[in-house]
């Protein structure tokens, strides 16, 4: 302090600024989840209990020799973290709703009051419609503590605990098809590798801006970018070759691709025969694979034959190695095999494909997709010449009704060219895992590392007896048998409950909607897939189990949802006897809530970056600060009801009682439960827990600990861990190469988990060889909407990935500020509308008032709706959502085949929202 | 304390989150009663015609302060932190901690409000009001205070208190709420002139002044 200072002597303003402050803390920081792939670190100032402000620090070492780093990492959302901290949205206390749902009108009570009043809630929901009635959303925006502690308050009173990946429409069916897991990502520093980099279904412009210097880097190396778009998205400006396609006929563009791959000769042959079931033999007449049941007596329904082309006899294609040994499959070709039932003609599945592929020449493909044919033919070459990525897919093609044939279009290609399995190739999803110590603290009894050592014995035992009977089966494949048959957790696809409870049921039926080759109706396809037990263990809540309280903890659900908010508000709300939000502000869904309650935010907890092998580290975020008021992180809000409700529980005399799925739950003792015995509240220990757990499974340094990562601040991973999605990435982490998923696929022939074994191209459930849809094909995107002449499609708003910042003033002021689609020159012409003029945007299913932004960057007919606006941003509170159905493909309820069957993220019905169909309309203002 | 210190003070009062007993003295008139007596002796001419007694039940009263004040869609309409009515929140909380940093002023922003809520400021108004009326009993450096007052209140108070007052007269449906929001503008304004007045009279004759 200045010698004035120190007297008080002041004469002007500049004396107070006089003195230097020095921090009283520099922590690290990331902003944990709602910018996946997120882990940036960042450094974090703090005085007075105030955090002034964050930097981004990352100083990550090189990793491959000749690959440029992931220095420097951050955004604007993270640069700004501290104006959301101290923005006017923030929740400080538990607040009660005195008026009416969605009035605003609250009053503050303790912890305790609202604790009471919402166990009261649970225990009366249980007794009334069982524990099925009590529902959570699945927030993205949990964190660390939001995602163990809801899973295991969820699990101890045995409510449903709705799929995030459903909620948020991040699925990639085509690939799950396909792969057996929708989930490859490689490391962001791998794009360098690429040769020639898609920007396809994606805006890393907006969207992956730390990460956004690499595809600069991988052009300056001499990459071709190409952006494959409808609109000219602000990251066509930083690509080679624009390619402007029509909305929704992506799957046409990939298979024309194929076709001259095919055409030309370019098949990489060996890789096809390997990786792919492009050489396995099927029967054109049931579009089945011959099987060794039709082959020997007693034979196995999922073992698959070749041809061989040296025998000259149909062999067994190996279940536990992609490699082929003496056997040379042919990989395309007609051949009469002897089954029991005698001679039959059979096709390679190539060869079936192939007739299909002669429909989408390049010319035929340009008049559905508007893609030159001298484009299509050299953009064909090139990838099967070159290291080739879709960078930033992150799924969002899944987004589409028909987002599965896009997929499963474009892995065709890559299949056919050796895309994947190497480094600079592949396409990308959203992935989590490696950090295993998030469940096995959910787990454990005790602090220490006997119980992990107990769970890796035990998956070791259970991995030898697997072995026992089916000696082709892998440690990765086991995996996810294992999470298909754990239903005990309560998460289930949310599609029953919006079916039944939610309003999504009318126009799911509407058939209108969907494609043309759903042969019956919505309903019968539903009820086929309940009766036969497809969805066994997950298909709740069932009609009878009316929802009646719903917890959401780290989302959005009024906001997130299709059919929008006053669909909810009219089906489910009026439902519900309790409503409680978790959040850090008054998001939508907390205004319409009877409890708000107040939770820490980044800084104010502990955290971890998602992990992820995107970034290929675990990155911490650490308590700079106190949460302010009576905000508490998750964890703790969680404790604080499960201690209420044992409380509750015990003077109600409320006993055990069943979940309808068979688990037992004992309230009266349920936090001493969650804490384990009062081992684990205080986040740092639970903290420390996770990562030496983690370290103990394999995937963090030996000497990982809280107090290592609280120095450095990440810690890059060393191995895969334990868990299903994080082994299905099938490549080990090494310390001085990016990391390309599938690799092990690729270079020791491990095989898929999927039916096949290989990836997989031919579909055999009834339903899809019904649709036509047992191989790759393109299909218009139905009438979603009606029939209406503008197709809306969306993405990511600028700065700001999900919905947690689009209501900072500081991000708003970033961009236009609010909510606006952008249309193009020649339709505002049309429509008579003036930049910035408000338009009704309406279809058959609602409609929405927002201004438009004219620009030719949009297609005729496109209306570009960036999406994460909350609706209370719109005129009347109509959103987007309100006119998007949120469709889900009647396919994507199959199952009963082969690896089509539900697990946590993956295998399940998404809602849809690209190419919904509406009008958009001036508003005549009235004198 | 002075009169204008207390007034200070009363002001912080009505912007607190509202207890119940301090709800109780806005609807009995203690605070009416108070203001009237603070207001003469610290020479704020004050309206007769404000009516600053609630007329409405601690519920309503409680509902409607968070409704103004606390959340809402986007943020609270009425927010109470001077930072959100300037360009950068950060640099107004810097700038007022670093006036409290000065002057000694206690604070602790977890346990309490943020450094810029209007409360703290009006409470540190009075906390340099007290520096400025001890320093010139004791012949110590009363000028310290009263410039920093000054443009505390200039650079502060006086740039915001208007368009808060204006969101409650547009947002609020209880007349105390309003009422409360005018009067407070009337008198940071008065204090602003006032201390201005003070300040530019003590620089241009010191003498005179003392005298
Ligand atoms: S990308 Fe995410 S983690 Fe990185 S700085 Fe931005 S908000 Fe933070």
């Amino acid at each position: 302090m200045s010698e004035q200072a120190e007297k008080g002597q002041y004469r002007g303003v500049d004396d107070i600024y006089r003195e230097n402050w020095k921090w009283d803390k520099v922590t690290w920081a990331s902003h944990c989840i709602d910018c996946y792939p997120g882990n940036c670190p960042m450094r974090v100032y703090v005085k007075d209990g105030i955090a002034w402000r964050e930097e981004p620090a990352a100083v990550f070492p090189t990793i491959e020799e000749g690959v440029p780093d992931l220095n420097p990492m951050g955004c604007q959302k993270g640069a700004g973290w501290t104006r959301t901290l101290y923005g006017k949205e923030r929740v400080m206390y538990p607040l009660k709703r005195v008026g009416e749902r969605g009035e605003g009108k609250w009053k503050r009570v303790s912890w305790d009051e609202a604790a009471t009043d919402i166990a009261d809630s649970i225990l009366d929901a249980i007794e009334e419609k069982g524990a099925e009635s009590v529902i959570a959303p699945s927030g993205c925006n949990t964190h660390t503590w939001g995602t163990v502690g809801r899973q295991m308050f969820m699990s101890s009173i045995g409510g449903l605990t709705m799929d995030v990946n459903a909620e948020m429409n991040d699925f990639a069916p085509g690939h799950y098809l396909t792969y057996g897991v929708f989930d490859p990502v490689s490391s962001i520093d791998d794009w360098f590798h690429a040769g020639v980099i898609l920007i396809w279904n994606g805006n890393p412009a907006y969207t992956r801006i730390p990460h956004y210097h690499f595809i600069a880097e991988a052009r300056y190396k001499g990459a071709d970018i190409y952006t494959i778009a409808p609109d000219a998205s602000p990251s066509a400006v930083h690509a080679d070759y624009h390619l402007g396609i029509k909305p929704g006929t992506d799957a046409a563009f990939a298979l024309a691709m194929a076709q001259v791959v095919v055409e030309e000769g370019l098949i990489e042959e060996q890789f096809a025969r390997e990786q792919t079931d492009l050489p396995l033999l099927m029967n054109p007449d049931t579009s089945r694979y011959l099987r060794e049941s039709e082959m020997e007596e007693g034979g196995a329904g999922d073992q698959f034959y070749v041809w061989d082309e040296i025998t000259q006899k149909a062999v067994k294609a190996s279940r536990g190695t992609l490699f082929w040994g003496d056997v040379e499959p042919a990989l395309t070709g007609e051949f009469t095999v002897d089954t029991i039932a005698g001679p039959v003609k059979l096709q390679t599945v190539l060869s079936a494909m192939i007739p299909r592929l002669q429909e989408y020449t390049p010319e035929a493909a340009f008049e559905i997709c508007d893609i030159h044919p001298d484009t299509i033919r050299k953009l064909a070459r090139k990838i099967a010449e070159r290291p080739t990525k879709v960078v930033c897919s992150l799924s969002n093609a899944g987004k589409h009704y028909h987002g599965d044939l896009i997929e499963r279009s474009m892995l065709l290609l890559f299949g056919l060219t050796g895309n994947w399995g190497r480094k600079g190739t592949g396409v990308q999803a959203w992935t989590t895992g490696m950090f295993d110590g998030w469940f096995t603290v959910a787990m454990k009894q005790q602090r220490g590392p006997a119980e992990v050592a107990a769970i890796a014995d035990m998956q070791d035992a259970m991995f030898e007896s697997a072995k026992q009977q089916d000696p082709t089966i892998t440690r990765p494949i086991l995996a996810i048998e294992m999470a298909k048959m754990s239903t005990s957790s309560g998460m289930v696809p949310p599609f029953f409950f919006w079916f039944h409870h939610a309003g999504c049921e009318g126009a799911w039926k509407n058939r209108d909607w969907h494609d043309p080759s759903m042969k019956r109706s919505f309903e019968e396809y539903f009820d086929e897939a309940v009766d036969e037990n497809w969805w066994d263990g997950v298909d709740y809540p069932r009609k009878e189990q009316t929802p009646r309280v719903l917890i959401e903890c780290g989302g959005n659900v009024l906001r997130r949802t299709r059919g929008g908010s006053k669909m909810l508000l009219k089906h489910l709300w009026p439902d519900l006897n309790m409503i409680v939000s978790m959040d850090i502000r008054m998001s939508m869904t907390a205004l319409y809530s009877d409890y708000v309650l107040p939770i820490a935010n980044q800084y104010e907890k502990i955290g971890f970056g998602i992990p992820s092998t995107h970034t290929m580290n675990l990155t911490f975020c650490d308590r700079a600060i106190e949460p302010p008021g009576e905000a508490v992180n998750e964890w703790e809000a969680f404790r604080r009801l499960s201690e209420k409700l044992e409380q509750r529980a015990k003077e109600r005399g409320f006993e055990g009682y069943a979940d309808a799925r068979g688990g037992e739950h004992q309230l009266q003792n349920c936090h001493s439960n969650f804490t384990r015995d009062g081992l684990f509240v205080d986040e740092d220990i639970i903290a420390d827990e996770m990562i030496r757990d983690s370290a103990m499974l394999g995937s963090l340094p030996a000497n990982a600990s809280l107090e290592e990562i609280r120095r450095k601040g990440y810690f890059r991973w060393e191995g895969l861990g334990v868990s299903a999605r994080a082994l299905n990435q099938a490549t080990d982490p090494q310390p001085d190469e990016t990391f390309a998923p599938y690799r092990d696929r690729v270079e020791k022939g491990e095989p898929w988990p999927t039916l096949s074994r290989r990836a997989q191209f031919l579909i055999e459930h009834p339903w899809f060889i019904e649709a036509d849809e047992h191989l790759p094909t393109h299909k218009n995107p139905p009438k979603i909407g009606g029939d209406h002449r503008f197709q809306i499609s969306s993405g990511h708003n600028r700065w700001s990935i999900h919905s947690l910042n689009t209501a900072n003033q500081l991000m708003l002021e970033t961009h236009r500020g609010a909510p606006h689609v952008v249309i193009n020159d020649q339709d505002a012409a049309d429509l008579g509308v003036e930049d910035n003029e408000e338009v009704r945007v309406y279809n058959d299913q609602g409609e929405f008032f927002v201004p438009v932004l004219i620009s030719p960057s949009a297609q005729p007919g496109q209306v570009v709706m960036y999406n994460g606006f909350e609706p209370y941003q719109f005129t009347d509170w109509k959103s987007p959502n309100d006119a998007e159905p949120g469709m889900i493909k009647w396919l994507h309820m199959a199952g009963g085949y082969g690896h089509l069957k539900y697990w946590g993220t993956q295998w399940q019905p998404c809602p849809v929202m690209r190419n919904t169909y509406a009008s958009i309309e001036k508003i005549q203002l009235s004198e | 304390m002075s009169a204008t210190a207390s007034l200070y003070r009363l002001f912080a009062d009505v912007y607190l989150f509202p207890e119940a007993n301090r709800i109780q003295s806005f609807i009995s008139g203690e605070l009416q009663r108070n203001f009237e007596k603070l207001a003469g002796a610290a020479g704020f001419q004050f309206d007769p015609s404000y009516s600053l007694i609630l007329d409405t039940t601690s519920e309503v009263f409680e509902s409607e302060f968070i409704a103004l004040h606390e959340v809402g869609m986007g943020g609270a309409p009425c927010a109470l932190h001077s930072g959100h009515y300037m360009r950068d929140r950060s640099k107004t909380m810097e700038e007022v901690l670093r006036f409290y940093r000065f002057f000694h002023f206690k604070h602790e922003s977890t346990t309490d409000h943020f450094p810029d809520h209007l409360s703290k400021e009006l409470k540190f108004m009075a906390h340099l009001e007290g520096q400025f009326g001890a320093a010139e009993l004791s012949d110590g450096d009363f000028l310290s205070p009263l410039l920093a007052q000054r443009d505390f209140i200039t650079r502060n108070l006086n740039s915001w208190v208007g368009e808060l007052a204006a969101f409650i007269e547009n947002r609020s449906s209880i007349s105390f709420n309003k009422e409360t929001g005018h009067l407070l503008v009337e008198f940071v304004t008065y204090e602003t002139q006032r201390l201005n007045q003070l300040a530019d009279q003590f620089t241009e004759s010191p003498e005179e002044y003392k005298a």
